[in-house]
């Protein structure tokens, strides 16, 4: 997930944050908009809507990105 | 005995015999009184608490332990204040509203609790009460949930009328989740849009047409030992069947992003305190305990916890739900429903 802003705090060029423990990102890297997630028991996925994208997770908590509505 | 215990300031050992003898031998419950002096017993005491409430949820439950998913079918966007939620419109920085999920949406993450070995599925909905329209997207979903997977269903749509309580009930839904959170005297500081008798009145709404109640707790607010004793006699007057132990995980952009999650001990005095002044219930790990408890989950275990949501929370993970279930099997407690056991 790496991109131009952080999708932690949403901020362009973040250096200083490092992912929680237990939190799904909550801003898109491409763009920092702040993302939908849907959280379900054992994964969660997050869309952009500016940039129509979707994150999820896959496995032992690692991101995939795939196209809009995959 | 354990009243003449009390009074006699400082004896631990009594007090805890005391406990037991009127826990397990005479099966009464405990008075605020009672309470208050074993939530004053030194830290050095709380493995024995512990102990304590380990052998008292044996004797009133046994060793079955109840596993349960939960799915936020409708995220953000929520008219209330509650000041520990990311989910209310009315803070800065929480979560961007989400429409209810579709029909797909919500059986794929049945179907992945299913496969835990859990019985109940949790509907959470980040909403005052259901409008019609919910309500009966709610009913819906019941029976193609139990008929997909054999979990029973429970909902948590916030605050019912008696008609709603009534149609969810003969909708076939086995639990409705809506907790007190706190103590009626601290609830104010907590919330302002809604007050704790309307969540106490559709409490009572749901034990009288049928449902199991579901009533849980969310630990670490800033309330003191006597709010805490408060709410404990308050969950007695209730008769919840399951009481969801939550602990505060601070939310970024809510008014308690500030507070410190509680410690591990303090965690564990509270589960065992929470199982001593509700020996019957089902008293169930939920959200924060990752981050309140880290390496100490099996000691809740055996402290009085007989339940736990295994997996992702509404809107935060958890540890994996093969963890949960690994610790299960290294405790040798056996998973199954507590629905009608207890």
């Amino acid at each position: 997930m790496s991109g131009a802003f952080c999708p932690w705090c949403g901020s362009r060029g973040c250096g200083a944050c490092r992912r929680p423990p237990f939190e799904v990102p909550r801003h898109c890297a491409q763009c920092g908009q702040r993302l939908r997630v849907t959280v379900h028991p054992t994964g969660w996925e997050a869309r952009c809507r500016r940039c129509r994208t979707v994150t999820a997770s896959a496995g032992a908590r690692e991101t995939v990105r795939l196209p809009e509505g995959g | 005995m354990l009243a003449e215990a009390v009074g006699a300031t400082g004896d631990a050992r009594s007090l805890l015999r005391a406990a037991e003898v009127a826990l397990i031998d005479e099966r009464r419950l405990l008075e605020p009184r009672e309470l208050r002096a074993l939530a004053t017993l030194d830290d050095e005491q709380v493995p024995a608490l512990c102990a304590l409430a380990h052998a008292v949820r044996l004797a009133w439950c046994g060793p079955t332990v109840e596993v349960e998913g939960i799915l936020s079918v409708k995220t953000g966007g929520c008219p209330e204040d509650c000041h520990f939620c990311s989910q209310s419109a009315r803070f800065s920085e929480t979560l961007p509203a989400t429409p209810f999920l579709d029909v797909e949406e919500v059986l794929s993450a049945a179907r992945e609790t299913a496969r835990t070995g859990a019985s109940e599925f949790c509907m959470v909905l980040a909403i005052r009460g259901p409008d019609e329209r919910t309500l009966q997207r709610l009913i819906s979903l019941v029976p193609l949930i139990e008929a997909e997977t054999g979990l029973n269903v429970a909902i948590s749509a916030g605050i019912l009328s008696e008609d709603q309580a009534r149609r969810l009930a003969i909708g076939g839904v086995h639990r409705y989740n809506h907790n007190l959170e706190t103590a009626r005297s601290f609830f104010p500081q907590i919330a302002t849009t809604h007050t704790w008798d309307e969540r106490y009145e559709t409490c009572q709404l749901v034990r009288r047409h049928g449902m199991e109640l579901c009533c849980g707790a969310l630990l670490g607010m800033g309330e003191t030992l006597e709010h805490r004793v408060e709410l404990l006699g308050q969950l007695q007057s209730l008769d919840p069947t399951e009481v969801p132990l939550n602990f505060l995980n601070p939310r970024p952009g809510t008014p308690l992003q500030v507070r410190r999650p509680l410690g591990p001990l303090e965690a564990l005095r509270w589960i065992a305190l929470f199982r001593l002044a509700l020996p019957g219930v089902i008293l169930r790990y939920a959200g924060g305990r990752e981050v309140t408890l880290r390496e100490f989950q099996a000691m809740g275990m055996t402290a009085g916890i007989n339940a736990l949501i295994v997996g992702n929370y509404l809107t935060t993970l958890g540890r994996h739900p093969d963890e949960d279930l690994r610790m299960l099997e290294d405790l040798q407690m056996p998973i199954g429903a507590l629905t009608g056991v207890i």
